[in-house]
């Protein structure tokens, strides 16, 4: 396990402005664990959306698209009853909002 | 939502810490060097090379590999099922060599020393290595089922590892008269991909239903429950109407003996099932190379450190792949990339004398049931108490209209191509 003491500082100001912030409790649970590196959730999506897709297939690659549009629409595969997928909805819903933007964030700043 | 300016604020501090982290990553751990060496090329193996020298381009990278070529096993059934040629389940490891800078060695590892962290090859040659990562796949268990041993493999193939048995099962399931009863012996949990043997089922009465519509698939299975089993059943029931039918442990579907020249399987209860085609999948274990090592466990599997997955038993040796014991993660090839990916990271964190960072896998795995019928199970693994655990995940409807099998059997083919693009070609 790791340890709690590693960036103290930084995990008091997270938590402090957690608290302060009703609105996002999701973010809670993924606070009181160590951060997952935005590389390692990004590593996840490789499984399938590596580029480079096949030609006319179904699965998107992620690299250089809109951040906003790709936060949208990973919220909506999340949403009860969102976008109907084959496996995004069913795997999505590990994600905390903060997780969410920094995958898009993350995607947004790579070369197509 | 998104448009609230304390929101986005708050997010932006959070996502930056966590990036942080992230890009603070590589710069140290490329100052820290060291020689990762690989056991493997497979799905686990060849995605460590991968994922090693993405997040460390300097990194010094060995992968030992026998083979030229490696065939995946995952669309092996399509190809059983004429559904692929066996060619396309062919990938060489030229891309990682000349591109991406990982030095492959086309040989065999025979043992590990691990007092002096060098890997022995069969031709006598010595690898060191600072961080070993073992991804040797599975071997079967000659000893478990009475009758099964590499000679009568011969004659009933397993077809668990894709190559030269897949071939051999291709060739008998051609060769077997309209009207033959094609027999699987399916073994106990747990075993390299827990959907396979229902697809397999599938794709065999695909191409009987084609070529040999007054044949059969009877399945003998040594346990009472499977992987989508409701979705397999309804799926096979639908498309290929009774020619599928599955006997499970409490319906005496447990083989414990076969034999080779009459292609027999015997069950628990004494019931003898004669075959024209049978395919024996017996109980396995992990790859030599990893009891070599020593990292096995009695169970025959590797017993490894959840967020890590370093061995137990013996430090710097990291396994991955079917060969860990991941529970509740399956052993598939899916899983196998996504424990790269995490191992990668902390096998370069453990180089730097850093806390490996809190990982995160994921795993979905398609079976098809037809060439347009695709079903599929996912899940998204956290560590909790220090334990792996499903924290979301599930399988495709029961009730679900045929846009949506279709989609499932299209994103097997994508996700097929994106996946081996991703780990072996460009």
């Amino acid at each position: 396990m790791r340890k709690m003491v590693s960036f103290p500082s930084r995990r008091r100001r997270v938590f402090a402005a957690v608290l302060a912030t009703p609105f996002l409790s999701t973010v809670m649970s993924v606070a009181a664990a160590d951060p997952v590196p935005v590389t390692t959730l990004a590593y996840g999506c490789m499984g399938c959306h590596a580029a480079p897709a096949a030609e006319g297939s179904g699965i998107r690659t992620l690299a250089g698209r809109d951040a906003d549009d790709l936060l949208a629409a990973m919220k909506e595969y999340r949403a009860p009853g969102g976008t109907a997928s084959t496996s995004m909805h069913r795997v999505i819903g590990g994600y905390s909002d903060v997780e969410l933007q920094a995958l898009a964030d993350h995607f947004a700043g790579q070369e197509p | 939502m998104s448009a609230d300016p304390v929101r986005r604020r708050l997010l932006g501090a959070l996502g930056a810490s966590i990036g942080l982290t992230a890009a603070g990553l590589p710069i140290q751990l490329s100052a820290a060097g060291g020689r990762v060496v690989i056991v493997g090329g497979g799905f686990g193996g060849a995605a460590a090379a991968r994922a090693l020298r993405q997040l460390s381009p300097g990194l010094d990278v060995t992968l030992i590999e026998p083979s030229a070529v490696f065939r995946t096993c995952p669309f092996s059934n399509l190809y059983l099922g004429g559904l692929r040629d066996y060619g396309s389940l062919g990938h060489h490891y030229g891309y990682l060599q000349g591109p991406h800078g990982i030095r492959v060695v086309r040989a065999t590892a025979v043992d590990v020393d691990v007092e002096r962290r060098r890997v022995h090859l069969h031709d006598g040659g010595r690898v060191p290595y600072d961080r070993l990562i073992l991804s040797p796949g599975i071997d079967m268990r000659w000893d478990a089922l009475e009758g099964y041993d590499e000679a009568a493999a011969q004659r009933l193939p397993h077809a668990w590892k894709a190559g030269a048995q897949t071939r051999l099962l291709h060739r008998q399931l051609r060769a077997m008269d309209d009207g033959g009863l094609f027999v699987m012996v399916i073994p106990d949990n747990p075993y390299r991909c827990p959907p396979g043997p229902y697809e397999r089922a599938a794709m065999v009465a695909h191409y009987c239903k084609r070529h040999k519509p007054k044949s059969k698939i009877l399945l003998l299975d040594a346990k009472d429950g499977f992987s989508k089993q409701a979705l397999f059943e309804q799926g096979w029931r639908d498309v290929y109407g009774d020619m599928i039918e599955w006997v499970g442990f409490s319906a005496d579907g447990q083989v414990l003996r076969v034999d080779a020249d009459e292609r027999l399987a015997e069950t628990a209860f004494g019931e003898r099932h004669r075959a024209a085609v049978m395919n024996v999948i017996p109980p396995q274990q992990a790859g030599r190379i990893a009891r070599q090592a020593r990292v096995t466990d009695s169970s025959g599997w590797v017993p490894v450190k959840p967020e890590t997955f370093e061995s137990r038993q013996v430090p710097g040796i990291y396994v991955i792949g079917d060969a860990a014991v991941a529970a509740p993660m399956p052993k598939s090839a899916f899983c196998a990339h996504a424990q790269a990916g995490v191992t990668a990271a902390a096998v370069l964190a453990s180089l730097a004398n850093r806390p490996p960072p809190s990982p995160v896998w994921l795993n979905t795995c398609y079976s098809l049931i037809a060439p347009d019928y695709g079903i599929s199970i996912s899940g998204q693994y956290r560590l909790r108490d220090n334990a792996i655990a499903e924290v979301t995940g599930g399988i495709s409807p029961l009730e679900a209209g045929p846009g949506l099998r279709q989609r499932e059997a299209d994103h097997a083919r994508d996700w097929y191509h994106v996946m081996t693009t991703a780990i072996w070609g460009a």
